[in-house]
């Protein structure tokens, strides 16, 4: 195990050449929340005087359907070129961090992200209202990014599964995942059969950001900061973005809001339609809204095999120090 | 023989002891997080010692009826064995699609009388009117 002091050496041997002048580390702070990647909050002084960046490299070890720092640093340079809201990823670093690991630096946004905050705090009451339509054209930006546009994006059609169609896809991996839980639950068999019957017909694929919703983005006074998140990135239907975000978990307390707690659906549709130059069918969404609602309510192992306890409160037996092999999130 | 007071009576003890004494008293941050959660644990098995029990009953009583099945008197391991099998059965009905068209209301209104009893144990306070999601005035 290598020294938080070497760490900090090799991060201002790397700025300082970024820089191409003399950068001196004065703090590598591990982020929390980071379960699936090592994270950082990196503040230095350089001849322009104090900065802080983010820094981010691959974990020891991944979840199914996350893609690696040098994918998310590619997808995000992309997403960003069509104009989405999300910080700048710089220099791409191998075995900065660890041996084997690849990292890149993020630019540091001020804002707030946790997601009772966004959707309750007083101090963030004139964002809220800006919040839909700044969403629904980030989303409309990352959407323009394609296949067809972007062949060589090292991103596959996961974590909802491969192949051309992704509600097909989809619904094969929400099976898999009721299989891998013992206890039969007739409501989310009552709920898979709906969407296997529904045979959505797929749509032109885009890049999807695949985690986008409350609490992956930053609010400042003004609204949408940035998004970010990006490691469940994939090929697939736009659609299942603006599901996720409208998926009531997201709403934090605020359950007669739809879009991600902070919004009505009509005026995010609409915003979402203009930006992306094609209306909203609210019936996919509500498609990928429903598939949505299953993945979550449905527990996946993060590593191992271990059983959960029966009952909705997996998240707070976590918390209390169970084993750390299960979690209800796809990022534990 | 039936204990006194009752488990339900000395859960709420629990939790009352932790929400309104520890958590009070508790500077760390994570810590307190912690027993809040702990205080909620304590709340969950307090309602399902009181309405578990009940719950499992009127589900045998609704399995019974949809399946044409009997059920066993409730209680004890034959009835949860029982119960663990109509709902396998139930869910591979609902999987294949084979439940006869004439049970699909009874079918629904099941499973959302299961969520109301569950969420009456893990969540009381959840919203579960369909309609929860008002259009802006």
């Amino acid at each position: 195990m290598q020294s938080h002091d070497d760490l900090s050496h090799r991060i201002a041997d790397r700025l300082t050449a970024a820089f191409q002048a003399e950068i001196s580390v004065r703090s590598v702070r591990p982020l929390v929340g980071g379960a699936c990647q090592d994270g950082f909050r990196v503040d230095f002084e350089g001849p322009d005087g104090a900065g802080r960046l983010a820094l981010r490299s691959d974990a020891r070890s991944s979840l199914p359907g996350s893609i690696d720092r040098a994918a998310e640093f590619a997808v995000i340079e992309a997403a960003r070129a069509q104009g989405a809201l999300t910080p700048a990823a710089r220099w791409l670093s191998a075995d900065l961090v660890r041996p084997g690991a690849t990292a890149y630096f993020v630019d540091w946004l001020e804002g707030e992200a946790i997601g009772a905050r966004v959707t309750r705090h007083p101090a963030l009451a004139a964002a809220r209202p800006a919040l839909p339509a700044q969403l629904a054209t980030t989303l409309a930006a990352i959407h323009r990014v394609t296949p067809a546009t972007h062949p060589t994006l090292p991103i596959a059609r996961a974590p909802f599964g491969r192949g051309e169609h992704p509600a097909r896809a989809a619904v094969g991996f929400l099976r898999v995942l009721l299989d891998q839980v013992a206890r039969p639950r007739p409501a989310a068999e009552a709920a898979l059969r709906w969407l296997a019957d529904q045979r959505l017909p797929p749509g032109p694929p885009t890049l999807v950001h695949g985690d986008f919703r409350t609490g992956n983005f930053m609010v400042g006074p003004t609204g949408l900061v940035g998004v970010f998140d990006w490691e469940f990135a994939h090929w697939g239907d736009p659609d299942e973005d603006l599901a996720w975000l409208c998926v009531r978990d997201w709403r934090f307390g605020q359950v007669t809001l739809p879009v991600g707690g902070v919004g009505h659906r009509a005026p995010f549709y609409a915003a979402y339609g203009e930006a992306a130059g094609r209306p909203v069918d609210p019936a996919r969404v509500h498609f990928w809204e429903v598939a949505g609602n299953l993945r979550w309510g449905s527990p996946r192992p993060c590593r191992g095999s271990a059983t959960p306890p029966r009952g909705t409160t997996w998240s707070c037996w976590r918390s209390l120090g169970a084993p750390p092999r299960w979690s209800t999130r796809r990022c534990g | 023989m039936a204990q006194t007071p009752d488990a339900p009576t000395l859960l709420d003890a629990l939790a009352r002891f932790l929400g309104e004494q520890v958590q009070p008293a508790i500077a760390d941050p994570r810590l307190g997080f912690r027993v809040r959660v702990a205080t909620y644990l304590a709340g969950v098995l307090a309602r399902e010692a009181r309405l578990g029990p009940r719950h499992a009953a009127d589900e045998a009583a609704r399995l019974a009826g949809l399946l044409g099945r009997e059920a066993p008197p409730p209680g004890g391991p034959p009835f949860d064995a029982w119960l663990a099998e109509a709902n396998r059965a139930l869910a591979s009905a609902l999987r294949d699609a084979t439940l006869p068209p004439e049970q699909a209301g009874a079918a629904r209104a099941h499973l959302f009388a299961t969520l109301r009893e569950a969420l009456a144990i893990s969540q009381p306070g959840f919203d579960l009117r369909l309609d929860v999601e008002r259009p802006p005035d």
